[in-house]
């Protein structure tokens, strides 16, 4: 330890407990890292190197792209990635919009009926609707089989708008009135002072609609009734479980995709999320913790 | 009111009711509402009963050994040369036909694309739309298709997963079969009439009804896979008794190999006690006697079964983690020789896995090891088909879709529905079928037209000639002394409700006692608890079905 007049979080450690640092962060480093290179090797390997390796190669015998060729021939993963991101980028701009417009309003003083309008919005939060009621409304207001199923059920999500709420509350009311002063009306003050404030928010809020969007693979299956529409979660855990519970209910034979296969349909699935991450990574943080604070 | 519109009260309507949960119970009580043990409702209890469909055996190729009735299978060595050809009607009128079935393989290529489906169109004369629907969902799609009541499929196909309500949704909402299939009816359809009376029985009636088309499956339940190379190398006999078996078990364990694998999902029920339970004598989930039914829990076979179990695991014969890890994962362990047997569904004695083996070594079943066995049966189908209530003419083009698809082995409308377009899906080389490339994903896997009507099984296993010699000497030495649970086919509402808080139960206790958590002593309050959850209100209703059929 280093003796000086400092807090001791300000003194530069000794290079015993920085190389002990460097090692831990390694660590975890490769712990994250390990179950995703994984994943890429076994995606890589032979389906018989895979079951020498009893189901998880983390060094393959030769590289084969077989698995890749496998999936991407048929058509269907391509497919299903278009959809997704048809389904995402779509669903993300409606729900951002509906979101900012609705926090906007519900963090405006004095609000005709913003007190009721917030209990509703909140109380659909503490009690979700069950499957089936969700799938009459669905199916009652002609959404069956339309991509527009796995959007309009799901455009609000409150916990986002309470977080989006919060942060616009923050936003000092002086600078609020000043536009208001210059003439400005509502729709300008939300463009013109309150948006440019809140990219943070508005980047985070936006990452968590994208990446639910493109996860959601459960309602595709109720909504609809031709698998050609699966978006890529759907597709993904049909390759990845599809038939594993089948020996032990039926006798029946258990016909998973080999594992390389299921890998490989893992790795085109994460891709375009990965990518998409480091750009927003800056906004993250920031976002979040504003969130924490004033919601 | 229009399914794609809607006025904004009636939007507010369905806003409100569902958010408050309520839009269901009404539709699902009104499909029949017949819940009661007794009485009216899905029960056969006091109906009149509609002969199960005559039972005339297709002459197709003959087989290199002949099957039996008690459930073992026609041999081929070799794909037959000549097809019969056993449809000889149109099938279809060039009609769209909708059909929901469940599927346990990735998703199908779209109809435009995918030659196999267009193949079975064209066979057909139809305009066949299938909607697959993933396993692990399944229970909540038809939960929602139920709900709704409207805009059903023309075909609906179960499983033999026991659905809340579907019974009475079948009876509610699905075309009563049995005055075009009950007894010599069903000569009209000819591969309707090859299927064997086990399945139909497996899928029983409902008040007294046949609604549905069952999908045959070989009689054996949940069997023994075993190593046979490894085994002919320490020496082990292929018949064994109780203490041969755990010894060689023991001689099969060393390092990182292991006797026997189990999996996670084996303790959900009695799948992991099967094969043993059978051997010891246990009775195949219920005994009959004098028109009661008891459960095999409470015997004494049953519970050396589990004691049995906990001697392999004391022993170290038994893979660590066969409590923990996915069916997939221990037969891959399997595939690879790490573990020397593993208990899996019949099914599994496949062309599949035998490519997965890849000639490691030599797959056999093991002979069950007690001095007086009764190797269990299982349910004879894997679920079945019903269809829309329609003109009687329109449930005979259904009907005659599902006879189609249900050809015999030997067949040309088998071999177009198993493996597809000769040239496009497979070419015939030295004997047998071989494969293509787009058979990878065009196929009967991802297409599940096997769900809509399936060949009575037999065994054929390209490339592998001794193998399938292997399982017709399993099954003649096997079979004639397996039982059937005498519950197949009959009506119970508490199984149906409670089924899987009954079989949570029963595995749980069986994995305590098995791997050390609790002594053996505790299974007599695992039996209670059993009993008290519903196994005695089971067992009523099953004595009052039985005796309504007699």
């Amino acid at each position: 330890m280093s003796v000086t007049g400092a807090p001791a979080w300000m003194g530069r450690p000794s290079p015993a407990v920085r190389a002990l640092k460097a090692v831990a962060l390694t660590v975890v480093v490769l712990l994250v890292l390990f179950p995703l290179w994984t994943v890429l090797a076994t995606s890589l390997a032979g389906p018989q190197d895979v079951i020498d390796n009893g189901g998880w190669v983390i060094w393959p015998a030769g590289l084969s792209f077989d698995a890749y060729a496998d999936i991407l021939a048929g058509g269907i993963i391509t497919r299903a990635l278009v959809i997704s991101t048809g389904i995402t980028l779509v669903g993300t701009a409606l729900s951002l919009a509906c979101t900012i417009a609705l926090a906007y309003t519900l963090s405006r003083p004095k609000v005709y009926g913003g007190k009721p309008m917030l209990l509703l919005v909140l109380f659909t939060f503490l009690f979700p609707p069950g499957m089936v009621p969700l799938f009459l409304v669905v199916q009652s207001t002609g959404l069956v089989d339309q991509y527009a199923a796995l959007i309009l059920p799901f455009l609000v999500n409150v916990f986002n708008l309470v977080v989006m709420r919060g942060f616009f509350q923050s936003i000092p009311q002086e600078l609020i009135d000043a536009a208001r002063m210059d003439g400005a009306g509502e729709p300008a003050i939300l463009r013109k002072v309150v948006l440019p404030l809140s990219k943070a928010v508005i980047a985070v809020i936006g990452l968590f609609y994208a990446v639910a969007y493109w996860n959601r693979f459960f309602e595709a299956i109720i909504y609809f009734n031709d698998q050609a529409m699966w978006p890529i979660g759907t597709v993904l855990r049909q390759y990845v479980t599809g038939g594993a519970s089948l020996a032990e209910t039926s006798g029946e034979l258990a016909a998973t995709s080999p594992q390389s296969v299921q890998m490989a349909v893992v790795i085109l699935a994460t891709l375009p999320i990965v990518c998409v991450y480091p750009f927003l990574q800056r906004y993250f943080a920031k976002g979040v913790l504003t969130g924490a604070l004033k919601a | 009111m229009d399914n794609n519109t809607i006025g904004r009260r009636g939007l507010l309507r369905m806003a409100g009711a569902g958010a408050l949960g309520l839009a269901a119970a009404p539709l699902l009580s009104a499909c029949g509402g017949g819940a009661s043990p007794s009485g009216g409702g899905v029960s056969n209890a006091g109906k009149q009963l509609v002969p199960w469909p005559a039972y005339v055996p297709f002459a197709g190729p003959k087989p290199d050994a002949p099957g039996d009735d008690t459930g073992v299978q026609n041999l081929y060595l070799k794909y037959p040369e000549t097809l019969a050809q056993s449809v000889n009607d149109t099938v279809g009128d060039g009609s769209k036909v909708t059909a929901l079935v469940v599927t346990f393989g990735p998703p199908p290529t779209p109809v435009t694309q995918n030659r196999y489906w267009q193949a079975i169109n064209k066979a057909l004369n139809v305009d066949l739309q299938v909607t697959v629907v993933p396993d692990p969902e399944y229970g909540q799609k038809m939960t929602t298709l139920m709900a709704s009541g409207s805009d059903l499929p023309d075909i609906i196909m179960f499983t033999n997963l026991a659905l809340p309500h579907s019974l009475e949704f079948i009876q509610a909402q699905c075309a009563d079969l049995s005055e075009f299939v009950g007894g010599d009816a069903v000569k009209q359809f000819p591969n309707l009439a090859n299927i064997p009376p086990h399945a139909w029985k497996g899928m029983g009636r409902i008040n007294g009804r046949i609604y549905g088309i069952p999908l045959e499956r070989p009689t054996p339940a949940n069997s023994l896979f075993v190593n046979r190379t490894a085994m002919n190398e320490a020496g082990i006999p292929k018949t064994w008794t109780t203490e041969q078996y755990l010894e060689a078990m023991k001689e099969l364990s060393s390092g990182r190999k292991w006797g026997l694998g189990w999996y996670k999902t084996l303790f959900g029920g009695l799948g992991s006690i099967t094969f043993h339970a059978g051997s010891l004598g246990a009775p195949n989930t219920w005994s009959l006697s004098n028109g009661q039914f008891a459960t095999t829990l409470a015997t004494p076979q049953f519970e050396e079964a589990l004691g049995l179990m906990r001697k392999l695991v004391e022993a170290k014969s038994a893979h660590p983690d066969s409590l923990t890890v996915s069916s997939t994962d221990m037969q891959t362990y399997f595939h690879n020789g790490t573990v020397a047997s593993i208990q899996d569904g019949f099914g599994s004695m496949s062309l599949t896995t035998l490519t997965k083996i890849d000639k490691r070594y030599e797959l056999d079943l093991g002979y069950p090891y007690g001095p007086s066995p009764t190797p269990w049966q299982g349910a004879g189908m894997f679920g079945y088909v019903t269809f829309k209530k329609a003109p009687a003419d329109r449930i005979k083009l259904l009907l005659r879709i599902s006879d189609y698809l249900s050809a015999p082995f030997g067949t040309k409308e088998y071999e177009l529905a198993n493996y597809g377009v000769e040239g496009v899906h497979f070419t015939k080389e030295d004997g047998g079928i071989k494969t293509l490339d787009l058979f990878q994903t065009e196929n009967n896997n991802t297409l599940p037209f096997r769900y809509i009507g399936t060949a009575p099984s037999v065994l054929y296993l390209p490339g592998y000639p001794e193998t399938a010699q292997a399982t017709y000497d399993w099954q003649k030495a096997t079979l004639p002394r397996s039982i059937p649970n005498p519950a197949n086919g009959l009506r119970s509402a508490t199984q149906v409700s409670k089924s899987a808080q009954m079989g949570q139960i029963m595995g749980d206790g069986i994995a305590a006692i098995t791997f050390g958590r609790k002594p053996l002593s505790a299974w007599k309050d695992v039996v209670t608890q059993w009993r008290n959850a519903g196994g005695d209100r089971v067992a009523e209703e099953l004595a009052k079905e039985h005796a309504a059929a007699q």
